[in-house]
């Protein structure tokens, strides 16, 4: 400590310094006022929605969908094949054409290609066990009941894709056939016997 | 200070109007996303998009990485009219948020020092690749990548030659006896890199209505670019 240094004094009159308090020009207001109707002009022209499928050059979903391909039915019968892909092919094979011992074919099988669809929705949603007559061989094999996986529409989808995929030509399913057949709710497995005296619609 | 609670408000207001925009708004829209089926014309059969990394892929991702790889090469194809990635055959669509379902953590990159590798396993293939990282210049004459040479080893080579082993022009060629093999790393690189294929169109970005003639559509991607044949070591 130098002593020839005066001493300090502590300034105890001197109050804390205050920060004041004055009005926002009028002039930035409009400005940041200008500039915020400028960027919800902007968000509406070029956000698309905010929906996920809207990308650049696209400005809606209207435009992204006018864009696509206009074909509803192949949409399903894709979803239809992601299903069968990620299940149905485990036994049934891709060629849809069945194994021996592990499960009947399903590419010109009576039980497929039926007018109505009621039948093998309700295999399908309830699964299936003992003989069945698939093509004229007799089957002895159990089949999984499906109906808390997938979905009606899921159900449909892949019952769509089998009725129109390896040659096989039958009419779309509706989801309404498949709903119809969930809410009579039957025990797991069906078999052939009852199959049969449902109605083919 | 006075009006510390004040500043503190506008510091929080400032911070959460940025994690809302960064953050929130993203998840709210994209959290959401999974495997989609592609959008096709005609008969074919859709499939399913993404598929996930194949094992040795998902090791070459790391590779990728841990070598810097996107420091100079980016992974995604820009929109039609913002840039002449389409125009350079570095993909048939542009990026989309699918894309990069399965990557962790997605490298974007930012500076395309060299050439976007959003669907470069579309345009190349395994020794293709090898011959890339061994050295750069061999296929693309005045290439400033370093070469990776460190992902190989020479060896001897014991009753019969490696069916891996490089075929390199005189200037890099082994030493009689010896020959020039890629060691796991650059095996997984090559997985990873094959992977990349931003194929399939998908409901966001739907195929090009088709042409109206025979002729083929200026964007058509080549089938596939085999880098130009080198010439094979005299044995």
């Amino acid at each position: 400590m130098n002593p020839d240094e005066p001493k300090r004094t502590v300034h105890q009159n001197r109050p804390e310094p205050v920060a004041g308090r004055s009005s926002v020009p009028m002039w930035l207001i409009v400005v940041f006022g200008l500039l915020f109707y400028w960027s919800q002009l902007f968000l509406a022209e070029n956000a698309g929605g905010f929906s996920k499928d809207v990308y650049h050059p696209y400005t809606s979903y209207d435009d992204v969908a006018f864009a696509n391909p206009q074909d509803p039915e192949a949409k399903r019968r894709a979803e239809g094949r992601r299903v069968f892909m990620t299940t149905c092919y485990a036994c049934h094979l891709e060629s849809g054409l069945g194994k021996e011992g592990t499960a009947p074919p399903l590419v010109g099988s009576d039980w497929v290609l039926a007018p109505g669809a009621n039948r093998i929705a309700h295999i399908v949603l309830y699964g299936l066990t003992g003989p069945i007559n698939v093509k004229g061989q007799e089957w002895n094999l159990t089949m999984l009941p499906w109906r808390e996986t997938y979905s009606d529409e899921q159900i449909a989808a892949v019952l769509t894709y089998i009725r129109s995929q390896w040659g096989n030509k039958a009419g779309p399913v509706d989801p309404q056939v498949v709903k119809a057949a969930r809410a009579e709710a039957r025990p797991n497995y069906e078999s052939s016997e009852e199959l049969l005296k449902l109605p083919v619609q | 200070m006075n009006s510390g609670p004040l500043l503190f408000l506008g510091l929080f207001a400032t911070m959460a109007c940025s994690w809302t925009g960064f953050i929130l708004a993203p998840q709210l829209q994209l959290g959401g996303l999974t495997q989609t089926n592609t959008v096709v014309v005609g008969d074919a059969l859709a499939q399913t998009y993404p598929l996930p990394m194949p094992g040795e892929a998902h090791a070459g991702a790391e590779i990728y990485r841990a070598n810097g790889c996107a420091a100079c090469h980016t992974e995604m194809v820009r929109p039609p009219d913002l840039g002449s990635d389409l125009q350079r055959h570095w993909g048939a669509r542009r990026s989309l948020a699918e894309d990069y379902l399965f990557e962790q953590p997605v490298m974007l990159g930012s500076q395309r020092i060299g050439p976007d590798l959003a669907n470069f396993g579309r345009r190349s293939d395994t020794n293709g690749i090898y011959l890339r990282l061994y050295d750069p210049g061999l296929i693309t004459r005045g290439s400033v990548m370093p070469p990776y040479r460190f992902l190989f080893e020479t060896r001897k080579i014991v009753l019969f030659p490696s069916p891996e082993a490089l075929v390199l022009p005189d200037q890099d060629a082994p030493p009689a006896g010896f020959e020039i093999v890629p060691r796991p790393p650059a095996r997984a690189l090559a997985a990873y890199l094959l992977n990349l294929r931003q194929d399939g169109y998908l409901f966001a970005a739907p195929p090009p209505p088709l042409p109206k003639t025979n002729a083929v559509p200026t964007n058509a991607i080549p089938t596939n670019a085999v880098p130009a044949a080198v010439k094979p070591v005299a044995k």
